[in-house]
């Protein structure tokens, strides 16, 4: 008896321990259930879409280079995914060949261990199934908590998540991939998905409510492009998420009251922008630009101690992005998007001007990114002066080396490459100014536009930003506040504490990183493949932070959450079994599906901006603005549908087997 | 308080169990499938008699609506009727416009399992808005049987005709 108790409190205390270790953690990450809860149904909703064929080409590169990494090299030697490494987006170095997005499979690497791991004793098919009834119970679940009805959504949730998994099972075929890198690349990206839901949640309870908060993250994680891409295992989700996380500490950093915690945050800010910078290099600058700008612009005091801190998280987060690209082609400053592409006959042929098919029908053409576009002039030689080549000495003393020694060499290769970055920025601005229309067909409608590339479906199957997230269309009246605002402090006479306020800084961040951004693609905008313009993804989380900024929308969603709710759900659930209905009956093709989806998002989107410019002025009326917003993301998160059942499902295999496709 | 314990650990519980299960420790294999043709939509490792019941006498080139634009392909599906399965057969349906340089064609398997009667329908078909310049184009549509006879694989068509594609608006 007196061995049972002793046992127990043992038990009792472990469990104890943990659990306020996990409470704690909890806290950090998520702020509290609003923030979990957003979490969760980000990854519930997207692991529904999750399929494990490819969509674009250039994934088989990143999966490839990620079983590369997991075997303990950098260098791909064979292809495990596809049937040769000549991919696009493969780069080559020494007769090497190199993937690219590192900080992609690097931070999928983890969940590649995890699913490893689980694929060792148990069926991945079975696991993967349980994993997503589970998340739906733990939604649910903690769904009803914040609404006050925690038991009856407890016992619904645990029904559900019986019932779809005792579905699954009795469904269950073989799981179709052999190795399991490329699910894992896909949880890394549907993690970073719902990481992005996670901070808009995190930023607007904090600065507003718990319920503006809840909008905001669901408008992000479900009702927008982002539950497409969740499963698209590519780097924009990741840009996003890093994005954000600036944005978020940005914010922290101005609200700080003491000094100390004021340059913690700060500098913390800086870390994404090396993280991004290892993801895509140009995307790093963008996010350094907006950041530099905006924070020594609005910093309360720039003293040594503070400039000393930013820097210090500044050159830690580039650490992982020098050591990789050092490890690769000997040189910190050259990314291997800045190689030449594996397999080119001809040298100097960049790595990602490639624009093949994908193999597959389904396939959407091949990535074409921007940093490659002028390197053949300007790769190997500006900076390869600052480490020696040396390949008999152990890494970290030549770079030590380097760093010490070769001052000079870094500091041409970062001349050089900001050089190059503006020569990107110019060449957008030219784009913009003659070619006007790159912005109308990015930005509003898309239509049919013959590709001519070579990668091209030929179909219309792209959609605009605005078709994308017709919620964005409040913004039109965003600038008339920004001026107002701006006017009455300047009558007021207070810039001084405009330029203290943590929501100014943050709002100037996102204006100059959508300018960068738009700026450093749009020349080669709009694109095939690019299905929800993604190049300029992370504008879409920013957008709904911009909408959410607007006082008329934060008073429907507080003022009239159940029409909001209701229309929401409504247009997901009545709506979608209409087009499914209109599709069945009519016969439409997936590119006709989606541009009439897209027709009726910018009909709302115009809906919004009336409602939106009225607000502005005074005139709002919160029944009509939750009813519009509701719809539109409704019309998001169907377009996105539409592209998983629609384009991509004639071919794809789900991972979720009860599917019905 | 015991009610959400008990919930939660049977859910987990069951669930966790069921995953422990399916590995490889358990002889107990969920994700089992039954596909009765080796080789999957190629093979045609056996006999049948093919009936066609049905076949499209005329097709269409309708313009894709809402801005999406290209020029599609309608053809009606083809249906036939199987009989005196052995082994698996493998049909093809498909249509040629000389012309325009097109040919599309799916493909169907025809088992034992299978209903005696089979659909099969041309994939979805387009082309780009400038490819279509008359009225009217001629086409092939076909139907043909690969499946094995005395040890050598056959390929004959089941049918095929001459068809006009009417172009619409």
């Amino acid at each position: 008896m007196s061995y049972r108790s002793q046992y127990r409190d043992t038990l009792d205390g472990h469990s104890e321990r943990i659990a306020t270790i996990v409470h704690r953690f909890g806290r950090l990450v998520f702020g509290d259930y609003g923030g979990v809860f957003v979490f969760l149904l980000s990854c519930s909703a997207a692991m529904v879409l999750w399929r494990t064929t490819f969509s674009i080409n250039d994934n088989l590169v990143v999966a490839n280079g990620l079983v590369a990494l997991s075997d303990g090299h950098l260098h791909v030697t064979t292809p495990t995914y596809g049937e040769t490494l000549r991919a696009p987006g493969m780069a080559e170095y020494n007769g090497k060949a190199y993937p690219r997005n590192f900080a992609h499979i690097v931070f999928a690497l983890p969940f590649l261990w995890v699913l490893e791991t689980i694929a060792a004793v148990a069926d991945i098919r079975i696991a993967l199934a349980a994993l997503w009834s589970l998340s739906v119970f733990a939604t649910v679940s903690v769904g009803g908590r914040l609404i006050g009805r925690h038991e009856p959504a407890h016992l619904i949730g645990g029904m559900l998540a019986l019932v779809s998994f005792v579905a699954s099972v009795a469904s269950a075929t073989p799981f179709p991939l052999d190795h399991l890198a490329y699910p894992a690349l896909q949880l890394a990206t549907i993690v970073a998905a719902a990481g992005c839901a996670l901070v808009l949640y995190r930023l607007f309870s904090h600065i507003y409510s718990s319920d503006i908060g809840i909008a905001a993250g669901i408008a992000s994680g479900v009702a927008s492009p982002a539950l497409l891409w969740a499963t698209i295992p590519k780097r924009h989700v990741l840009t996003a998420l890093f994005t954000l996380l600036t944005l978020f500490f940005l914010y922290r950093s101005r609200e700080a009251d003491r000094i100390s915690m004021y340059r913690r945050y700060r500098a913390i800010a800086y870390v994404p922008v090396g993280l991004t910078a290892w993801l895509n290099a140009s995307e790093g600058l963008v996010l350094l630009g907006a950041l530099a700008i905006t924070d020594f612009t609005t910093a309360r005091e720039n003293g040594v101690r503070t400039l000393a801190t930013v820097a210090m998280g500044f050159f830690v987060s580039l650490l992982p992005f020098f050591l990789t690209n050092y490890l690769i082609a000997g040189d910190p400053f050259t990314p291997p998007r800045m190689l030449d592409r594996y397999g080119a006959d001809a040298v100097n042929t960049p790595v990602s001007e490639d624009l093949t098919a994908a193999s597959d029908s389904s396939g959407t053409g091949a990535d074409g990114t921007i940093t490659s576009d002028s390197s053949g002039t300007s790769t190997s030689d500006g900076s390869g002066t600052s480490t020696s080549d040396g390949s008999g000495t152990s890494t970290v003393d030549t770079i030590l080396e380097g760093i010490v020694s070769g001052t000079a060499g870094p500091l041409l290769g970062t001349v050089d490459r900001a050089l190059l970055f503006t020569e990107f920025l110019s060449h957008g601005l030219e784009a913009v100014q003659q070619e006007p229309g790159r912005l109308y067909h990015t930005f509003v409608r898309s239509g049919y536009l013959g590709f001519s590339s070579p990668g091209a479906t030929g179909l219309a199957i792209n959609v605009a930003f605005l078709e994308a997230l017709p919620i964005a269309g409040a913004l039109i009246a965003a600038p008339i506040v920004a001026v107002r605002t701006v006017f009455d402090k300047l009558i007021g006479n207070t810039s001084p504490s405009l330029r203290s306020s943590p929501l100014f800084a943050a709002d100037i961040f996102v204006a100059i990183y959508t300018i960068l951004i738009t700026l450093l693609y749009i020349y080669r905008l709009p694109i095939h493949a690019a299905l929800t313009v993604r190049y300029v993804y992370p504008l879409f989380p920013l957008a709904i932070y911009a909408v959410a900024r607007l006082s008329w929308v934060r008073t429907a969603v507080t003022e009239r959450p159940l029409w909001l709710g209701l229309t929401y759900a409504g247009s997901v659930l009545i709506g979608g079994q209409l087009v499914l209905i209109t599709v069945v009956t009519k016969g439409y093709t997936a590119d006709e599906t989606i541009q009439g989806i897209a027709l009726l998002s910018l009909a709302v989107t115009a809906g919004i901006g009336l409602w939106s410019f009225a607000g502005a002025f005074d005139r709002t009326n919160t029944s009509i603005g939750a009813i519009l917003l509701g719809l539109g993301g409704g019309l998001a998160t169907l377009l996105t549908c539409v592209f998983t059942f629609s384009f991509f499902g004639p071919t794809a295999k789900f991972v979720l087997s009860l599917l019905p496709v | 308080m015991f009610g959400y314990r008990a919930v939660s650990l049977i859910i987990v519980g069951v669930i966790t169990a069921t995953v422990f299960a399916s590995g490889p420790f358990v002889p107990v294999d969920f994700t089992t499938y039954d596909n009765p043709c080796e080789g999957g939509a190629l093979s045609s490792e056996g006999s049948a008699t093919i009936e066609p019941l049905s076949v499209p006498e005329s097709a269409t080139f309708t313009r894709s609506e809402f801005g999406a634009e290209v020029w599609k392909l309608n053809v009606a599906d083809a249906t036939v009727q199987a009989t005196d399965v052995q082994g698996c057969v493998r049909l093809t349906y498909e249509i040629n416009i000389d012309t325009l340089g097109l040919s599309s064609l799916s493909t169907a398997t025809v088992s034992t399992q299978s209903s005696e009667k089979v659909q099969l329908s041309i994939p979805k078909t387009t082309l780009s808005p400038d490819r279509i310049d008359e009225d009217q184009y001629n086409a092939e549509v076909r139907l043909i049987y690969h499946g094995m006879e005395n040890g050598n694989t056959v390929e004959r068509p089941v049918t095929s005709q001459n068809i006009t594609v009417e172009v619409t608006e």
